[in-house]
């Protein structure tokens, strides 16, 4: 399903270039649900963001659902994180000019498809916020937020979930019902689950953990 | 959901949702387009009224005049063009009778084809040519002579009786520079009266109406008017410009630098609130990139939420310049009976909406791809900052020269010329640029220097580092902004000041003209305080030994063609009181010797030791100048280029022209005693007349105010739109500064100095250059004479200006109720 292959990735600075992942070698098959886990700045957040094509690697090769992504022009990989990826971040992220329902419906316009009301109700339904459905973001909780996000995340059925740190700005309790939440949802839909994280009890509730160190990228055992 | 609905739903659901961040694009564009459009049918309008009056001043499309009376046709005949009209007139000053009052009156003999253009209105009735026997007056010269429709008037030994009062002539627009009252007679009836005309100083005028007139015409003119020597001036109408009509047209040239500097600051605004809208919004926007959306899409939504702005602002600015526009033809047809030829309004609005798009469009998409450029990694997850972008600068000068770019063709199409138009934006875009590095290499030395500041300053520094390109565009745009609105300032006092000198203290109550050399003793003798100068035409033969007027009929020939005309020469001992020698020594009427006025001497080559011959009715003078003379030729005093000792001119008889400060009793005591035997002299009372200058110098003013306030709004708009996009970046810093233990006082007073300083050095800085500017496009745009480079209410207005910044910094600070838990919380800080 996600295969990285000897993946590195540098930056170039005033000081010089910088390495931050060198030669990593990773295996995610379909429906799995991966924790990755590791200390700031050992390089988490620039992992998701290759995957998420959000940024592309310095060397090595990644490939989703059999589909090389190097040579990609950037509406290609806007269509393929369209179609591909879900996101959801740790600071929700939300289009504030938009509704509740508009954010999540968000994808489905940019990738120019037919919006099914009865689809968007019943995942409104799901994640429980039906009776805010016209809602503008900034009247909404942190978890009536990230609940969105989920939907959002959710809504063109994606390969790939990539979840940054998602209860991170939530009360402990807050983030245990949107966690659960989202467990549920990529389990019914057997889809990939990414998540970064630094909470060891979240990462438990994972198929896989994966941590990163010495800027390569190792499974626990 | 389709491209193009998505594209159509999403710029709505924008703009609808967050309406309060294009309020001042909006207002910004709203006035632009206001005047813009103002300024486009004054412009049009003006330069079809300043066309038909240039023809209805000279009475045709080409003119011939002379001191002659010439055969008009040999001319015509010569150049191969022919009018389809033509109207013979004879110009001369002369005193009127009527049976109580004596006036002097600008009288005309006209024909029955005369006005070739335009019309008179009368006080009652309708303008007939003038017949036999009748006379018209204008409503001064019925009032002095106390005359009404029917009365008689007398002239010489013929008598007329008036037809009608004129209340507005096709000249109106020039009358009141017009120094005497008119009257108008039949050329049949100047040919039966007895006035002998070698007595008059009459000129006789042949106007042609063209109604095309080409450019090869006009050369072919130009060439047989050189092959006729200096027999007569050929006048084409708009080819000139002189008197009234150059100060109309100073400012319509005014009107043009208004509104490219509106135009620029308009399109600085648009960057500024794009820039600034993008920064504020630019989570959503990575978001949407997140989502799948191409950077092309999201371009083309902001873009249409542009348009929709734009089309709104310029459809309300296009509405209201229209409105304003009637307002002023109504005002002015009402106060000043012209009326303003209507434009083309459909033509001016869609130009005026097409530019407003391009200039707003070409100044947002590089704000945009500007602040898409960004990696949306870096706004939603963090991490390292790619910093392979290269020098902020070169993004800037590229950005602002994109956003500029259209204003090339505005400017090229004001200006008519597209060289100019370049040079004058390349001009703007080089003092963008520059100040824009001075500032950026300013903060850079600064902040490398931070730690000699106390926390205070250096949290300054910090910040506007911080700030980067956001910055720097800022506070460049805010230096754009109050250069704009000192130039202008400063420009318009010039101007002020260029008109209302037409009205020098030092001008007499009292011409006398035309008085022979046969009455001179006789004037003098009655009245000795008038101060006579002697008025001889003459030409120049010679300027060291160089044969001026062999030159000029040669076809290559390079002399000035000023240089072929008659001269009124005058002789004097005493250097009269409005001039003063600049180089070598004033003669004491010296015979030989002769004083020259500089600016005339240095056109036509002349130099202290040249050796000058004239010709004086058949007979050669010359002599040596020996001096130069500077002369005020606003003090309404007797302004000669040349003056000769008295013994030099004896034997010559002219004219005598005399001035005198007479009071209103004197001045009767005068007219009463010329009337009756001397009716060939004419006298001018200048009193009249400054009312009436006041009174067109005052509708010009209201013009360029008119047309001044909007750019000088824009500009304050602009400041207050970068005192709020300041504030909003500035928010959370001050958040953040708070939960370390500043107090709010504390924040708002580093908030406050950091505005505060900023905009006073930036005033500071763009007054200097503004006098710079004003001094450049005074003397070599405008042509102004007198240039005013200080002024006490600009000074007070800019100060007025920085404390406004402050004000409304204040006012964004107490009024900013978001508690600082939301201010701090993660969601919103990143």
């Amino acid at each position: 399903m996600l295969k990285l292959n000897q993946v590195s990735k540098s930056f170039v600075t005033k000081q010089g270039e910088i390495s931050i992942l060198e030669n990593v070698n990773l295996h995610i098959g379909a429906g799995e649900k991966v924790a990755i886990v590791g200390p700031s700045g050992s390089g988490k957040s620039t992992l998701l963001s290759l995957i998420g094509l959000l940024d592309t690697p310095t060397s090595g090769e990644i490939v989703i659902t059999g589909e090389s992504l190097a040579n990609l022009s950037e509406a290609e990989q806007a269509g393929f994180r369209n179609e591909k990826i879900g996101f959801i971040f740790q600071s929700f992220e939300l289009i504030s000019p938009f509704t509740v329902t508009e954010n999540v419906m968000a994808p489905l316009d940019i990738a120019g498809e037919k919006v099914n009301q009865e689809s968007i109700t019943n995942l409104l339904d799901d994640i429980g916020l039906n009776n805010r459905k016209e809602a503008m973001p900034r009247t909404l909780s942190g978890g009536e937020k990230q609940r969105v996000a989920i939907a959002r995340a959710l809504v063109k059925k994606p390969a790939i979930i990539l979840a940054d740190e998602p209860t991170g700005s939530l009360d402990r309790s807050t983030g245990e019902k949107v966690l659960t939440m989202l467990l549920e949802a990529v389990s019914d839909s057997h889809t990939t689950l990414i998540i970064i994280t630094h909470d060891e009890s979240i990462a438990k509730r994972m198929d896989r953990v994966f941590e990163i160190r010495d800027k390569g990228v190792y499974e626990r055992n | 959901m389709n491209e193009i609905k998505l594209v159509l739903t999403y710029s709505q659901r924008l703009v609808r949702r967050e309406w309060k961040k294009f309020v001042l694009p909006l207002l910004s564009l709203a006035i632009t387009s206001l005047v813009m459009m103002l300024v486009l049918v004054l412009t049009s309008s003006s330069s079809a009224l300043l066309k038909e009056q240039a023809r209805e001043l000279q009475g045709g499309d080409v003119v011939l005049e002379s001191n002659l009376p010439i055969i008009s046709e040999d001319f015509w005949r010569e150049a191969q063009v022919f009018p389809e009209v033509e109207s013979k007139q004879i110009s001369f000053t002369a005193t009127l009778q009527s049976s109580n009052e004596i006036a002097s009156f600008s009288v005309q003999a006209v024909d029955n084809f005369y006005p070739l253009y335009g019309q008179f209105i009368l006080e009652s009735g309708k303008f007939e040519p003038v017949a036999e026997g009748e006379i018209y007056l204008d409503q001064g010269g019925s009032q002095k002579l106390a005359v009404v429709v029917g009365d008689k008037v007398s002239f010489g030994e013929s008598t007329f009786t008036l037809k009608g009062i004129v209340v507005s002539e096709p000249t109106s627009l020039f009358g009141g520079f017009r120094f005497l009252p008119r009257a108008i007679i039949s050329d049949t009836d100047f040919a039966a009266s007895v006035v002998a005309p070698e007595l008059l100083r009459a000129e006789y005028s042949y106007a042609g109406k063209f109604t095309n007139l080409s450019s090869l015409d006009i050369t072919r003119l130009r060439e047989a008017e050189k092959s006729f020597g200096s027999e007569f001036d050929v006048d084409i109408a708009g080819q000139d410009r002189r008197g009234l009509q150059f100060g109309l047209e100073t400012v319509t040239d005014f009107l043009v630098v208004a509104v490219l500097i509106t135009a620029v600051l308009a399109a600085v605004n648009v960057y500024s609130s794009t820039l600034y809208l993008v920064t504020v919004e630019r989570k959503s926007l990575a978001v949407l990139l997140a989502l799948g959306m191409t950077k092309r899409k999201l371009t083309y939504i902001l873009g249409m939420a542009l348009f929709y702005v734009v089309i709104l602002s310029g459809l309300i600015g296009i509405s209201m310049g229209a409105l304003a526009f009637d307002w002023l033809t109504d005002f002015v047809s009402k106060t000043y009976l012209i009326t303003l030829p209507k434009p083309d309004f459909y033509l001016y609005s869609f130009l005026c909406l097409g530019l407003i798009i391009i200039i707003a469009l070409s100044s947002f998409i590089p704000a945009l791809r500007q602040s898409l450029s960004l990696n949306p990694r870096q706004i939603l997850i963090g991490g390292e900052v790619d910093t392979g972008d290269g020098f902020p600068l070169k993004t800037l000068a590229l950005v602002t020269v994109f956003t500029l770019l259209p204003l090339v063709l505005l400017a090229a199409f004001l200006l008519g010329n597209f060289l100019d138009g370049l040079l004058i934006i390349l001009a703007i875009v080089l003092v963008y640029v520059i100040v824009a590095g001075i500032f950026s290499l300013s903060l850079n030395f600064l902040y490398s220097h931070r730690q000699k500041f106390n926390f205070f300053f250096r949290s300054i520094i910090s910040q506007k580092k911080a700030d980067g390109l956001f910055g720097i565009v800022s506070f460049t745009s805010l230096f754009v902004a109050l250069t704009a609105l000192s130039t202008l300032a400063l420009l318009q006092i010039s101007l002020e000041s260029f008109l209302k000198n037409d009205l020098a203290s030092t001008v007499p109550t009292t011409y006398v003209l035309d008085i022979q050399p046969s009455q001179k003793d006789e004037i003098a003798a009655n009245f000795p305080d008038l101060s006579m100068f002697a008025n001889i035409s003459a030409r120049i033969v010679s300027i060291d030994n160089r044969l001026i007027q062999e030159e000029l009929a040669s076809p290559n020939s390079d002399v000035d063609r000023e240089l072929g005309r008659e001269f009124n020469i005058t002789s004097n001992a005493d250097l009269p009181s409005s001039d003063s020698v600049t180089q070598g020594e004033w003669s004491n009427g010296r015979p030989g010797e002769i004083s020259v006025e500089e600016s005339f001497a240095k056109r036509a080559d002349i130099n202290l030791g040249s050796k000058l011959v004239f010709l004086v009715q058949g007979f050669e003078v010359e002599g040596v100048v020996t001096s130069l003379r500077s002369t005020d030729s606003r003090s309404g005093l007797p302004f000669f280029y040349f003056i000769f000792s008295p013994e030099d001119l004896r034997d010559f008889p002219g004219t005598y022209f005399a001035f005198s400060y007479y009071e209103a009793e004197q001045q009767k005591a005068l007219g009463s005693f010329i009337a009756d035997i001397m009716p060939n002299i004419t006298i001018i009372e200048t009193q009249n007349i400054g009312p009436l200058v006041v009174r067109i110098v005052g509708t010009l003013l209201v013009l360029v105010l008119v047309v001044t306030l909007p750019p000088l709004l824009i500009a304050t708009l602009l400041i207050a739109t970068l005192v709020v996009s300041s504030f909003a970046s500035r928010q959370r810093e001050g958040a953040r500064m708070r939960a370390l233990g500043s107090t709010r006082m504390t924040v708002m007073k580093q908030y406050l100095a950091e505005t505060i300083s900023l905009t006073l050095v930036a005033a500071v800085f763009s007054y200097v250059l503004s006098l710079i500017i004003t001094f450049l496009v005074s003397n070599y745009f405008l042509e102004l004479e007198s240039v005013v480079l200080f002024d006490a209410e600009l000074i007070i207005g800019l100060t007025l200006i920085v404390f406004m910044v402050g004000l409304i910094g204040l006012y964004l600070f107490k009024t900013d109720t978001m508690p600082l838990r939301e201010l701090l919380s993660y969601e919103t800080n990143q």
